[in-house]
């Protein structure tokens, strides 16, 4: 294997793919970076087997070839040499780089050592805005469960049903849902579930992009075993988590016959003040909801603290007193877009509704909350 | 190759391939037998297997070698690198507090997949208490929803699970009973009387049978070019274990035979100042390993003596350490009652069982045993719970 | 796609499918009926009984669309995610990977949530014996006042292990080992869906081998499965033979249990081992061999006692005749003997590091074991030397009395030596003493005489007498003893070298007493007592009363101590062979 490039082109590539070398592995090649020359380009690529990224560049390449060799090292070199061409050669497992006044060489591992990465199958592509993504991940991936004892809650179900496509998450105390119509989903009808550290990284790199001005479309491959995002010079795979995911559907009431629209800014910093004397481990505010006024109260009976705001709202149905957990509550106002957000209800120990009052062309979000049982 | 990396088992094997071939591999395994017979090697087939690129489907009952040995799939399971066959086994450090017990741990990790990659069948020593790392386990319960990175199935072999703490152990029920789809548990155990019944209970156990001594002796032969009387001679002292065979190649192991045979000596020359020198020797010549192999060896030796009194000059067949029959024959000589040698047999044996569970001070264990030998050399009676004199 | 292992396959989705839990299910269903649903359910018992499987039942119950109905309908979305774990509002923890006091702190906040779908919050927690103390404590709390959704389903292997205060804030039931019937009921039930014929032996020998738990026989049941069964036609079902489970399993062929049967009564011990070697390298799994033996021996024992074939179940008519053409090689109490060999091999290999080893020493008890007498015959030798003895005894004791009542030679009153006649050979110390006691008590305080070493000496073995009358064990160990000082009221007995045992014994505070009570009784004073060791001492057939039928009768005694029938007879009697 042989090539040059110049520095900064190599180096902003290795830093690119550096987000997924692992810290501590129990497999040595993991800390690697595949190093891999065909025809004109040159590929670069960790993983940490949950994620893996792949970056390639175009290059001078005079022989063909593959290796790995220690990631960070090989970025730190890197990132300390001058601005220059640099000359890379690889023999033996053994990578020689060649500057204006020495050379550096390392040792590597036979890149048939490393782990089989997935590849991309174009055929399969779907393409979807960036920012259109970047959305739907942040407003469903906050209600991502952590319990480790239903592990397909672990992760965002994304599905794809022809013409649009909803993502999914919920802990059993709350659910997030978005659904976006999208007319170049080639007809794709898939059910995966993605763990969030992808979907993170992901929003992450689209935001930096993003900074660089026009919207990109991103390509969106649904695998058997992982889901695959192409972002032109480079790609992100993620595995996926065994299904299946509970059905859903049925946890969305359809008889919330009482409404309370109430101004969101207003909700949150009173929200924000009457949570600090709630309980700390449940977070719990009383809501009541009274004709045109809801009153939101705490209580900390290990700091003997109380609190209590009225605020202004539009509410006419019967009067209810419904206990939620303050986090949960301000999390879902932090994704509600307008200034207006809208409660559905039924009764003191049934799902409530959330959503905003605005409506974004083809998208539909909603929110879910589990009330907790208020201390008879 | 394949399957036939495996030497005898053939009832495992049928077991296994049958499986493999119905398409009816249930997701946890319980392989368990005694050390050194073939376990972790045929837990590597069995991954190998489930995961070839090139996969015979086997046609006929029989002794199938289901891979190929020859994919990227099946040298990456050979070199332990495979992202989807995980391998959790007990190691000394296993929940290290410092950084200098991580990088203890991380040395431990490597010998240990050096030792295997190498050998399959080496059992792998370390000088201190091991353990099955509990953060292994749990990051494979957690990884192991994830579907597979570049295999068909993922597999997870975890070895020597009665080395794993009972919290350990009660927490991977869930796992074994309900794991995700594509996936397989492998445990192995030298020991299953120390598992938790609840664990045994969810996997399909798969018993290991020690392994008959001319096949050890024709892979010493053909593998390891050891010379015909040499070869025959270890395949019989090793006793069914082709692992403990393969320690005779490194040379120790002869050597802490010797020291066995000359303690037995020493004991029964009853000079109390000499055993102590002698026991200082040994235990500063040799580690508790070593110490844990000498006692093997003199329960092997006690054996020969007793079946020699009950047979007496009949052949040499039955002697396990048939090259020291003069030994053998002077011990008996020494002993005379076959119920003075069973209480010396079952006296190493429950120090050797005190030594390996407990955490015994080995020089007393070693007195202790020699003075209680000689006593019963003499036909004074030794007291049963002699080792429990020896307890910290 | 993975093989769903049979255990799982056919998990019991309805109350009425759970084998052997009647007691169980009929309570369950009957307090479902009645409304009566309990916060808390403990479900204790062993592995393999159904404990997850009627907790997810009844989650099912509780949560059915139609709920709490006691026929869940296993066809709506509520049931089938329970039915596979992925329930919303049924959570299954398994307690030993979630038992600190956080992990039960997050339980107690996550409680008060309402159910999402379902009408209860279900909490199934396994092995919840795991849970720490303070753990357990911090659920209490919850358990005292649970919210009216939450529902809590403990199960444990070993409820002993959980507090009182739980435990009793818990309706608890009690889950059995499944009976063989009800075993091999299911699995010829199973066998049939999975295209199966599964032979009665097989089935038998699977279901004590699963030992209670339907999910090992389930899980033997696809070892079996995978290891043969071909069917001989694609669509013929395929058979599971006894063969076909005893190759499987490495279980010993019948013939070879008679082939060492044969060497034992031969005593041929080269034959028996290399019989055991064939079997240990065709890799017999040595536990269940030690198991078939047992049974083996027990067929021999019952096929000898017993004129009623019929008790000999599990055998076909050629091996009871076999059994008891066999049983002709060995007296009953020879295969008693065996019996316990064997039966004391089985508890030793559990902890020892080479089974094989601890099989060929019992192999060679079991080989050089000398065939005994019958048990009548030992009674009867007993018998005839305990009327010798009698005689012996009525001299000295004659002697005894002559000296301490200072009178003329006059033979003891017929009582004493009239009992032991009627007792036919077993005395009960007992009634002895108490005779003694009556006869010693209205002596006359002895004038005090001077003893001297050789007086003592001399009439050691009048004391020795009178030890054997109380307790044998002890004059044989102090017998060979011999009195070499008598100063200062101490007498010192030596005993040769290697008798430290005997010296020992002697030393125990029960025999020194009975010693003492023995010289009393023939003084009419007290000594203390003082043994020694005398290692240049070789022998110690020193006294002069060691006449032929003494030497006889301790090595029958001592022989029949050995005897494991008599040892059990003198335990049940609490007596002594004399």
């Amino acid at each position: 294997m042989k090539f040059s490039t110049p520095k900064n082109k190599i180096f902003s590539a290795v830093q690119n793919v550096l987000n997924v070398v692992p810290t501590r592995t129990t497999l040595p090649v993991l800390s690697n970076m595949l190093v891999e020359v065909t025809d004109s380009k040159l590929k670069l690529a960790a993983t940490d087997l949950d994620i893996s990224m792949i970056t390639t560049i175009p290059i001078s390449a005079t022989k063909k070839g593959s290796i790995t060799i220690p990631a960070r090292t090989f970025a730190e070199i890197l990132r300390e040499l001058p601005e220059s061409e640099i000359e890379i050669e690889v023999t033996e497992n053994r990578m020689e780089l060649k500057v204006e006044h020495g050379n550096y060489r390392l040792s590597g591992i036979p890149s048939d050592e490393f782990p089989k990465l997935p590849t991309a199958n174009l055929a399969k592509q779907i393409k979807i805005p960036g920012g259109e993504l970047a959305e739907m991940i942040q407003k469903t991936v906050v209600a991502v469960s952590t319990d480790e004892t239903r592990p397909a809650l672990n992760g965002v179900l994304w599905q794809t049903s022809g013409k649009s496509m909803q993502m999914v998450a919920t802990d059993g105390h709350r659910l997030a849902k978005i659904s976006q119509k999208n007319n170049k989903l080639k007809g794709l009808h898939d059910d995966i579930i993605i763990p969030p550290k992808a979907l993170n990284l992901l929003v992450k790199l689209l935001a930096d992009s993003a900074k660089g001005g026009e919207e990109k479309e991103i390509g969106v491959i649904f695998g058997e075993n992982n889901i695959i995002f192409n972002l032109d010079d480079s790609i992100i795979a993620s595995r996926i988590i065994e299904g299946p995911y509970p059905n859903f559907e049925q946890v969305i009431p359809k008889d919330n016959d009482k409404k309370l629209i109430v101004n969101k800014d207003l909700l949150t910093s009173t929200i924000r003040r009457v949570s600090i004397l709630a309980n700390t481990l449940t977070h719990q505010i009383k809501f009541s909801f009274k004709k045109d006024t809801l009153e939101l109260s705490s209580a900390n009976f290990d700091l003997g603290g109380e609190a209590k705001e009225s605020l202004v709202c539009d509410y006419t149905a019967e009067p209810m007193d419904i206990g939620y957990n303050a986090s949960y509550v301000m999390d879902v106002l932090k994704q509600i877009d307008g200034d207006e957000v809208i409660f559905e209800l039924g009764t003191p120990v049934s799902a409530a509704m959330i959503y905003s009052s605005e409506k974004k062309e083809g998208q539909e979000c909603l929110y879910l909350l589990m009330p907790l049982r208020l201390a008879e | 190759m394949s399957f036939a990396n495996v030497l005898n088992q053939e009832i495992p094997k049928k077991i296994l391939s049958g499986a493999l071939k119905k398409d009816m591999l249930p997701s946890a395994y319980l392989f368990y037998g005694g050390v050194g017979t073939g376990k972790w090697a045929l837990a590597l087939e069995v991954a190998k297997a489930i995961n070839c690129e090139n996969l015979q489907i086997p046609s006929k009952a029989g002794n199938e070698n289901p891979a190929c040995d020859q994919c990227l799939s099946c040298r990456k399971i050979e070199k332990l690198i495979h992202p989807d066959v995980k391998m959790i086994f007990p190691i000394p450090f296993a929940s290290p507090k410092t950084q200098a017990e991580r990088d203890k741990k991380q040395e431990a990790i490597e010998k240990f997949k050096k030792d295997k990659i190498q050998e399959p069948y080496t059992i792998v020593k370390f000088d201190k208490n091991v353990n099955i790392p509990v953060d292994e386990i749990r990051e494979m319960q957690s990884k192991l929803y994830l579907k597979p990175f570049e295999g068909k199935r993922k597999v997870v072999i975890i070895t020597e699970v009665e080395n794993m703490h009972p919290s350990s152990a009660n927490s991977l029920l869930k796992t074994l009973e309900e794991p995700p789809k594509d996936s397989h548990l492998i445990l192995t155990s030298t020991d299953i009387n120390r598992l938790l019944p609840t664990v045994v209970s969810r996997c399909q156990q798969i018993r290991f049978a020690k392994i008959p001594s001319f096949l050890i002796e024709k892979r010493l032969k053909e593998r390891y070019q050891i010379p015909e009387e040499k070869a025959s001679f270890y395949a019989k002292i090793s006793n069914g274990s082709l692992g403990k065979a393969l320690d005779f190649l490194q040379g120790e192991k002869e050597n802490i035979r010797q020291d066995a045979i000359l303690l037995i000596q020493t004991s029964i020359e009853s000079n109390t100042g000499k055993i102590i020198d002698q026991v200082e020797k040994l235990q500063n010549r040799w580690d508790k390993n070593s110490i844990l192999e000498m006692f093997e060896f003199l329960i092997s030796l006690f054996r020969d003596v007793y079946l020699s009194l009950e047979t007496f000059k009949t052949d040499k067949e039955q002697l396990l350490n048939y090259d020291i029959a003069s030994e053998v024959v002077k011990l008996s000589e020494r002993f005379k009652r076959q119920n003075k040698v069973e209480e010396a047999l079952e006296l190493v044996d429950r120090i050797r069982t005190d030594c390996k569970t407990k955490n015994v001070n080995l020089k007393l264990a070693l007195l202790t045993l020699c003075l209680k030998l000689r006593d019963l050399s003499q036909n004074k009676p030794a007291h049963m719970n002699a080792s429990a004199s020896v307890m910290l | 796609m993975t093989y769903l292992v049979m255990a799982r396959k056919y998990r019991p989705q309805r109350f009425e499918e759970v084998v052997g839990q009647s007691h169980v299910t009929i309570t369950l269903v009957n307090a479902i009926k009645a409304n009566r649903i309990s916060h808390a359910y403990l479900f204790a018992g062993p592995k393999g009984t159904g404990k997850t499987t009627v907790a997810r039942i009844l989650a099912k119950a509780l949560n059915c669309k139609d709920g709490p109905t006691p026929e869940p309908c296993n066809q709506c979305d509520a049931c089938n995610e329970i039915a596979i774990g992925r329930s919303l509002d049924v959570v299954e923890i398994d307690g030993a990977s979630n038992n600190s006091v956080d992990d039960v702190r997050a339980l107690r906040e996550n409680i008060r949530y309402v159910p999402i779908k379902g009408k209860y919050k279900i909490y199934i927690i396994d092995e919840v014996h795991m849970l720490s103390d303070s753990a357990f404590n911090a659920l209490l709390k919850t358990l005292e006042e649970p919210p009216a959704h939450a529902i809590f389903i403990f199960a444990t292997t070993e409820p002993h292990q959980i507090p009182q205060t739980v435990l009793s804030r818990c309706q608890r039931f009690d889950f059995r080992r499944i009976p063989t019937n009800d075993l091999v009921k299911t699995i010829q039930t199973i066998a049939q869906k999975e295209k199966l014929e599964i032979d009665q032996d097989a089935s038998y020998i699977l279901a004590r081998r699963a030992d209670g738990s339907l999910r090992d026989i389930l899980s033997l049941l696809d070892q079996v499965t995978a290891f043969g069964g071909e069917a001989e036609m694609p669509s013929s079902p395929r058979r599971v033979t006894k063969e076909l489970v005893a190759q499987t399993l490495g279980l010993v062929d019948q013939e070879k249990l008679f082939e060492i049967t044969d060497a034992i009564s031969q005593k041929d011990a080269s034959r028996g081992l290399s019989i055991l070697n064939q079997l240990i390298d065709s890799g017999i799994d040595l536990p269940e061999f030690v198991n078939s033996l047992l049974q083996h021996f027990r067929d021999l024992l019952v096929s000898k006692v017993s004129h009623d074939s019929k008790i000999l179940f599990d055998l076909s008519d050629t091996y009871i005749d076999r059994y008891k053409e066999k049983a002709k090689d060995f007296s009953e109490t020879d295969i008693l003997r065996m019996i316990k060999v064997v039966a004391d091999l089985n508890l030793s290999l559990k902890r020892a590091t080479d089974p094989r080893i601890f099989l060929e020493l019992a192999l060679m008890k079991l080989l050089k074991m000398e065939s005994t007498v019958s048990l009548e015959d030992v009674l009867n030798k007993l018998e005839q030397l305990q009327a010798c003895q009698r005689e012996d005894l009525n001299l000295s004791n004659s002697s005894i009395d002559s000296e301490s009542q200072n009178s003329s030679h006059k033979s003891l009153p017929p009582e004493d030596s009239a009992t032991p006649k009627e007792k036919r050979g077993f005395v009960s110390n007992a009634s002895d003493d108490e005779g003694r006691t009556k006869l010693n008590a209205p002596l006359e305080p002895a004038e005090k005489e001077k003893i001297s070493l050789q007086g003592l000496k001399d009439r050691w073995n009048e004391v020795l007498g009178k030890i054997k009358k109380t307790k044998l064990s002890l004059w044989s160990l102090i017998k060979d003893g011999e009195i070499v000082s008598w100063e200062d009221d101490i007498i010192t007995i030596e005993f040769h070298n290697g008798g430290a045992f005997h010296k020992k014994q002697a030393e125990r505070k029960e025999n020194l007493s009975l010693i003492q009570k023995a010289l009393e009784e023939i003084y009419s004073q007290s000594f203390k007592l003082k043994f020694e060791l005398n290692p240049e001492k070789t022998t110690s057939l020193g006294g002069q009363n060691n006449s032929t039928y003494h030497k006889d009768q301790l090595n029958l005694s001592e022989a029949a101590k050995k005897d494991p029938l008599i040892k059990t007879i003198m335990d049940t009697f609490e007596g002594e062979i004399i």
